[in-house]
This record gives structure tokens, sequence and C-alpha cells, in this order.
């Protein structure tokens, strides 16, 4: 990986960081509800960049987002942590599928961290199956919508960004 | 940049699958509450005082007073007592509605679950 490439990333993880925290001041009706702005960023560096890259900027994320907030090691942490693996790795195994734009990767990506969420909410906090089937169609329309409107968010920037003249995709 | 030519950019994949993520979840916010109906709260009451409030999808068995109050498969039941008539043992299996024991003084009322079990029974 080149010097600049490095950079990107950084710069990159930087943004996701403060898509992070800032989207927790948009009020909303429900406290846990979030637009989950970061996975922008994570569908433009899978696209660009490729899965490694992809799951560092992921990881840095979740953990230093994590401890800006001060929910480090707390239980949105580690719902955190299961959404953002299980939707890194849903859409890095559609994009080898090579059928979805960034639109569809987003709508996957939203309904995989939703899918790990879920899971995560169920393994550890709440063992009951009932209020989780309850929630689960409400958490993942929610997210089929806020993935619309990521989708569309990642398609603007993409597009801006190659037609900028340094090229940012030319050293994948 | 318009939203339309934003939508240009989309392949037919992503099209299919949004309209069947918002089909599937949609049907299902509405369709999962139906087919699972069992999920109603089971107050039991001792002497007008709330003593348990449990839910029906845990499988359970209460011993209260000379009463064994047994919850499964969505359904509650009184499956042992020591009262004379053993009206409320009778009664069976519940899941909506309510189960009075009047000699150990135990209401057992479901709520949350069928709209049904919201109306008043007359002959309880």
């Amino acid at each position: 990986m080149q010097q600049r490439d490095k950079y990107r990333l950084a710069l990159l993880a930087a943004c996701a960081i403060a898509l992070h925290g800032f989207e927790r001041l948009i009020p909303a009706p429900i406290p846990w509800l979030r637009f989950g702005f970061a996975n922008i960023i994570t569908l433009i560096t899978l696209s660009f960049y490729g899965f490694n890259a992809a799951l560092t900027i992921t990881l840095i994320r979740i953990l230093i987002g994590s401890m800006l907030i001060g929910t480090f090691l707390g239980p949105p942490f580690v719902m955190s942590l299961a959404g953002g693996l299980f939707s890194i790795a849903a859409m890095w195994a559609a994009t080898r599928l090579r059928l979805f734009g960034p639109l569809g990767l987003s709508l996957i990506g939203a309904l995989f961290h939703n899918l790990g969420q879920l899971l995560a909410g169920y393994a550890i906090f709440i063992q009951n199956l009932y209020s989780i089937l309850i929630l689960a169609p409400v958490i993942l329309f929610i997210g089929t919508l806020t993935g619309v409107l990521n989708g569309l968010a990642v398609i603007f920037t993409m597009e801006h960004l190659k037609k900028m003249p340094d090229n940012v995709q030319n050293n994948r | 940049m318009k939203i339309t030519e934003l939508i240009g950019y989309t392949t037919l994949f992503d099209r299919v699958l949004l309209v069947f993520l918002f089909c599937v979840t949609g049907a299902s916010i509405v369709l999962v509450p139906v087919y699972l109906p069992h999920g109603g709260q089971v107050r039991i009451e001792v002497d007008n005082k709330l003593l348990y409030k449990l839910s029906l999808s845990e499988d359970k068995i209460i011993p209260i007073g000379g009463l064994t109050v047994q919850i499964k498969g969505g359904k509650v039941r009184v499956a042992d007592s020591d009262c004379p008539g053993k009206v409320c043992v009778k009664q069976g299996w519940i899941d909506s509605g309510a189960i009075i024991c009047l000699p150990n003084r135990v209401a057992i009322t479901v709520e949350g679950a069928a709209p049904a079990a919201k109306g008043v029974d007359a002959t309880t």
C-alpha cells in the first residue's frame, strides 16, 4: 500500500467517525434509530480500495467512535461491532457477485447491519424471541429506508469523485 | 445532479432488491403480530394484588398457594388445585380471557394478545 493510500484511508476513517458521531445529534422519534451515514464511507472505501481497507476503516470507526461517545466495551459497542462486521462481510460478498450497484450494496449493508445487531441483541441482552420477532420487521423496514438514502448518497459522492482531476480510484 | 440521474446509476438487481425488501419487511410488520398471537402477558393476582406478570412465550410452572399454574406454548392453565370444585382446572388451557379460582382468590388474566381477550366475559 502506498503512502498516499494510507493518507486517504486515514481521511476516510476520519469522515466515517465524524458522520458516526454527528448523526447522533439528529433528532429521531425512536432513540436507537440511526441513519447509518458512516456506511456511505464504508461503501466508497469498499468499491475503491477493496475489502481489507473497508474492514480497517469500519474497525477504526467503531473503536474510536465508541471511545469518543463513551460507549467503549459497553452494550452499544457490542451491537455496533456485530452490525458493522455483518454488514461489511455481506457487502463484500455482494460485490463479488457483480450484480448490484451502490444502491443494492447499501441496502444489503443496512439489512445485514440490522440483522447483526438483532442477533447480538438477542444473544446478549433480551433473550425473548417474541419481542425480537415483533421488533425485527420494523427495524428492517426503517433500515431499508435509510439504506435507500445512503445508497443515493454513495452514487452521488462516487460520481463526483470520479470527475475529480486527481483520480481517487486509479491506484487500487 | 438530479434524483432521476441518480436512479439512472442503479442496476436492475438494485431495483428488484429494493422492491423485494420493502414488500417483505412491510408485509411482515403487519403479518408477524397476527401470526404470533400468543405473545400476551399473564397477570396472576391473589386477593386483587398483582403477584406475577409473566410472558406467555416462556414455558413455566408456578406454584401459588394450593394452585399450580402452568404456562406452555403460549397458553396458560391451572394444572392442579386443592379447591373443592376444581372449576379452574377443568377450564383447561386458555390463550385469552381469564381463569378465576374463587376459593383460592386467584385470578389469572391473559392480556395484550387477541382483541377478544379485552372483552368482558359475563359468565365468569
